[in-house]
């Protein structure tokens, strides 16, 4: 059976707007490795040793999957991906509000920003809400049609 | 299933191999290895531990900035610490600025790990132009010298 025009347009609309978050997250801590580092390091829950690496790969993840998602090439695990970064991005802040810590959320780059940490929790939400209907639209998509993933 | 965990696998290790060969050729590549001291040591700050801070603080010519609010600062900070808040530096700056040209070593500190005032406030001074060598970071911060049971005063700063 063919997929609607809706459901093609609409998993089509949904993918782009995670890509389009991932890429805008991506770029300014790739152009500032060291204030995304010191980001992460605020969250307290890694050993100091890793914060490094993580600083270093996670944003070339993102714009990685970001580009995936835009470009339809991988994107069914790019949907599963974005929607696992997602959860872990919320699990990271909600510990860090939970613990009442004062820190910015480093998600779209390092500025000096603090107390923002809940506001950021109820906007990485509504970006997981788009993920969300991404992967089902998408896997109802796979369902009803056929097309190369 | 099968097909988007191997998708997933490949992003990832694409991602980490693009990020790590970037980070190789950037001129403001991350050192990988040494953690938040190699970091501050690039930026051209030190991190020092509570032992450091300790001597360091018997020298002469060292000074101790509290990177918090005024309102933190007046609850209780370090003894003799200036009160430099990150956020609303250049009037504080302004203040204490005859004391730190005259030393050799500034110490910053915050509310420790979790804060990143004292970092930020490092970076305005070397941006300031205090060399390399003088500016470093207590991380541990207020919490760690409170938990080594070592005195605090309270009040405000009066230049």
């Amino acid at each position: 059976m063919k997929p609607s025009g809706w459901v093609i347009w609409a998993e089509r609309l949904a993918r782009w707007a995670v890509a389009g978050i991932f890429l805008a997250a991506a770029v300014p801590k790739i152009l500032n490795p060291s204030g995304f580092a010191a980001d992460i390091s605020h969250y307290a829950m890694l050993p100091d040793g890793l914060v490094n690496p993580l600083a270093v790969i996670l944003p070339w993840i993102e714009a990685v999957m970001g580009l995936a998602l835009l470009s339809g090439f991988s994107a069914e695990g790019g949907i599963a991906l974005a929607n696992l970064m997602l959860v872990a991005f919320l699990a990271a802040m909600g510990q860090a509000w939970f613990r009442g810590l004062d820190i910015n959320c480093g998600c779209f780059g390092h500025s000096g920003a603090r107390g923002e940490i809940l506001l950021s929790i109820l906007r990485d939400f509504g970006f997981l809400a788009v993920a969300l209907a991404a992967l089902s639209l998408r896997h109802r998509r796979n369902k009803t049609g056929q097309f190369p993933a | 299933m099968r097909r988007s965990f191997l998708q997933m696998a490949a992003l990832v290790a694409v991602g980490s191999l693009v990020g790590l060969t970037y980070n190789a050729l950037a001129p403001n590549g991350l050192p990988l290895r040494g953690g938040t001291a190699a970091r501050l040591a690039q930026e051209g700050a030190r991190m020092m531990s509570l032992q450091e801070v300790r001597y360091y603080l018997q020298q002469p010519g060292t000074v101790i900035v509290d990177a918090r609010s005024s309102e933190e600062f007046e609850l209780g900070h370090i003894p003799h610490a200036l009160n430099v808040p990150a956020d609303n530096f250049a009037p504080y700056y302004a203040k204490v600025a005859p004391e730190l040209q005259k030393a050799k070593l500034i110490i910053v500190y915050c509310s420790g790990g979790s804060c990143g005032t004292s970092e930020e406030l490092a970076k305005e001074l070397i941006a300031k132009g205090y060399s390399d060598n003088r500016v470093a970071v207590f991380h541990d911060g207020l919490p760690g010298w409170m938990r080594a049971n070592l005195p605090i005063e309270r009040g405000t700063y009066k230049p």
